[in-house]
């Protein structure tokens, strides 16, 4: 069984319309990523098919709901599904958000964004720790896409997961979409963050499409990569070399088709870093 | 700034009711006016996904009571249950106890089991996987060990006995149906969701077909299950309800008492 993803390896998130064509016909594609929630049951037919498509791919499980920067104590429960899980297929890369998603046991089921603060900066920190030691590998963390920012923050986001790698050894997995949309909502300039990101750690990239609302870009993962996305994934290889890279689509799912297409495209551009002309 | 904690409390109070916006405002940078509606865009996201969790875990439900409406029971039963996982997979559990006391479904009394039901057929398509015996591996036992014979229930099966026609009203709600709707609300049925291969499925059984296998999964061995099924019907056909449950996937072990 294939269980490394070249640094030149594109994938794709695997989502239940394309469950039955992806194991039947079996394309080419440098890994498949899921979000782990959606296996963390005993059994049943889509764990039987992340099972049978890991035979065939590299995996990457990618988690929505650890909150990890929660004020809360570490769901232990939520922990041990996903060891469980990741005992159960051997992923290749393990992810989640540096976000939270829920306070006083209550929980909203959403990617939240908070302070970047030195108080939250000790939260994550313990938490990351705890969860390398439970599952006995390294996570990657995931830069958030948000519509609202705070007003006493300490450091920057990649300067608040420059410092996390420092303290646990953990990865990132860079979102450029997020950072992008990020860039837009509050009007700051995505190439200069480029430079703030600590490349050695970075385990993957994402790309997804997002909306153009009233009041800022929307993070749906329904579209197509934007233009300006592209350019920016084409700096960020430049700067940091090729990385394991992902499409992500979440709403209004299309054809598999088209994600291969857009997968295709990343890779053509992860390659030109590889192989230069 | 206010300490991580008190910045979370303060946005949970806003996505939850839209409580305490000037409090939350205040941690917040730029426009007050539009990060008001910026986090109105985080509050209708909340809402959007615990509807869209439980409008997969109940599709008969939502069928009976049309979309519009099933989108307000969402955001009651939102108002009320909130998340307690970070697995959406696991939220809407409480959803029968919820219809039972809401008012404005009171006229129509048969949809707590009907959610109750619904709720069991998710539990078991994701419940761990099962290998089926045949009928035929009954045989290897000899006729007088019968009696202590324990029959092992694969793990997705749940039994239940409801004061309304719960299995005819789920059977005739699924997309493959193409009858007329014919349900009789003053009858009360039993049934067993249980998993056929990788699919739920439900089995419309009698009183006495529902205590046989009941007792079966209590870990009582044949005789026990027989005793249970003839206190409730002199005639019952074991044979015939045997053969139903072994069709069914039900039995996955079996072994002398």
């Amino acid at each position: 069984m294939m269980n490394h993803i070249k640094p030149d390896y594109t994938g794709i998130g695997l989502r239940a319309p394309h469950y039955a064509q992806v194991l039947e016909e079996r394309p080419s594609l440098g890994f498949l990523e899921v979000h782990s929630e959606n296996f963390f049951h005993a059994g049943g037919a889509s764990l039987h098919m992340l099972q049978r498509a890991r035979e065939c791919y590299p995996l990457s499980l990618h988690g929505v709901g650890l909150s990890l920067a929660s004020a809360d104590a570490l769901a232990l429960p939520h922990l041990e599904k996903l060891a469980s899980l990741v005992e159960r297929v051997e992923p290749a890369l393990v992810s989640e958000h540096l976000c939270w998603g829920a306070i006083d046991g209550e929980h909203f089921n959403d990617l939240l964004p908070f302070p970047h603060t030195s108080e939250a900066l000790q939260i994550v920190t313990e938490r990351v720790e705890r969860v390398q030691a439970r599952l006995k590998r390294q996570i990657l963390l995931e830069n958030l896409s948000a519509y609202v920012a705070f007003r006493d923050c300490d450091m920057s986001e990649f300067d608040f997961l420059a410092e996390l790698v420092r303290r646990t050894g953990c990865g990132v997995l860079l979102d450029i979409n997020n950072l992008y949309v990020n860039a837009c909502n509050f009007d700051f300039d995505a190439r200069q963050e480029l430079a703030r990101v600590p490349w050695d750690a970075v385990g993957e990239i994402h790309l997804a499409g997002h909306s153009v609302g009233e009041l800022c870009l929307i993070d749906t993962h329904g579209s197509r990569v934007c233009d300006e996305v592209w350019a920016l994934y084409r700096e960020a290889v430049a700067l940091g070399g090729p990385r394991p890279t992902l499409i992500e689509w979440d709403t209004d799912i299309p054809a598999l088709e088209v994600l291969r297409d857009e997968a295709a495209r990343a890779a053509a551009i992860n390659r030109e870093q590889t192989c230069p002309a | 700034m206010p300490s991580l904690i008190d910045v979370q409390r303060r946005f949970a109070n806003v996505l939850r009711a839209g409580q305490g916006e000037a409090d939350m405002l205040a941690c917040l940078q730029g426009d007050a006016q539009r990060n008001a509606s910026l986090l109105a865009v985080y509050r209708g996201n909340a809402v959007a996904n615990a509807h869209k969790a439980l409008q997969l875990a109940y599709p008969v439900i939502c069928q009976i009571v049309g979309e519009d409406f099933f989108e307000g029971l969402a955001r009651a039963y939102r108002d009320s249950h909130a998340s307690r996982s970070g697995d959406l997979n696991e939220y809407g559990a409480d959803f029968a106890d919820f219809l039972a006391e809401f008012e404005h479904v009171a006229d129509m009394p048969y949809l707590p089991a009907v959610a109750q039901l619904e709720w069991a057929v998710t539990e078991a398509e994701r419940a761990a996987d099962h290998v089926p015996l045949s009928m035929a591996e009954l045989a290897s036992f000899a006729p007088e060990q019968l009696g202590d014979l324990q029959l092992g229930l694969q793990a997705a099966a749940c039994l239940v006995r409801a004061d309304f026609p719960v299995a005819s009203i789920w059977l005739q709600h699924q997309p493959a149906y193409d009858g007329a709707l014919n349900i009789d609300l003053g009858v009360a049925e039993c049934c067993i969701v249980h998993r056929i291969g990788w699919h739920a499925a439900v089995l419309p059984v009698v009183v006495a077909e529902l205590a046989f296998w009941q007792t079966a999964q209590s870990g009582a061995p044949l005789a026990t299950m027989l005793d249970a099924a003839f206190s409730l019907d002199e005639d019952f056909d074991v044979q015939t309800a045997l053969s139903r449950g072994f069709t069914a996937e039900l039995v996955t072990r079996l072994q002398l008492a």
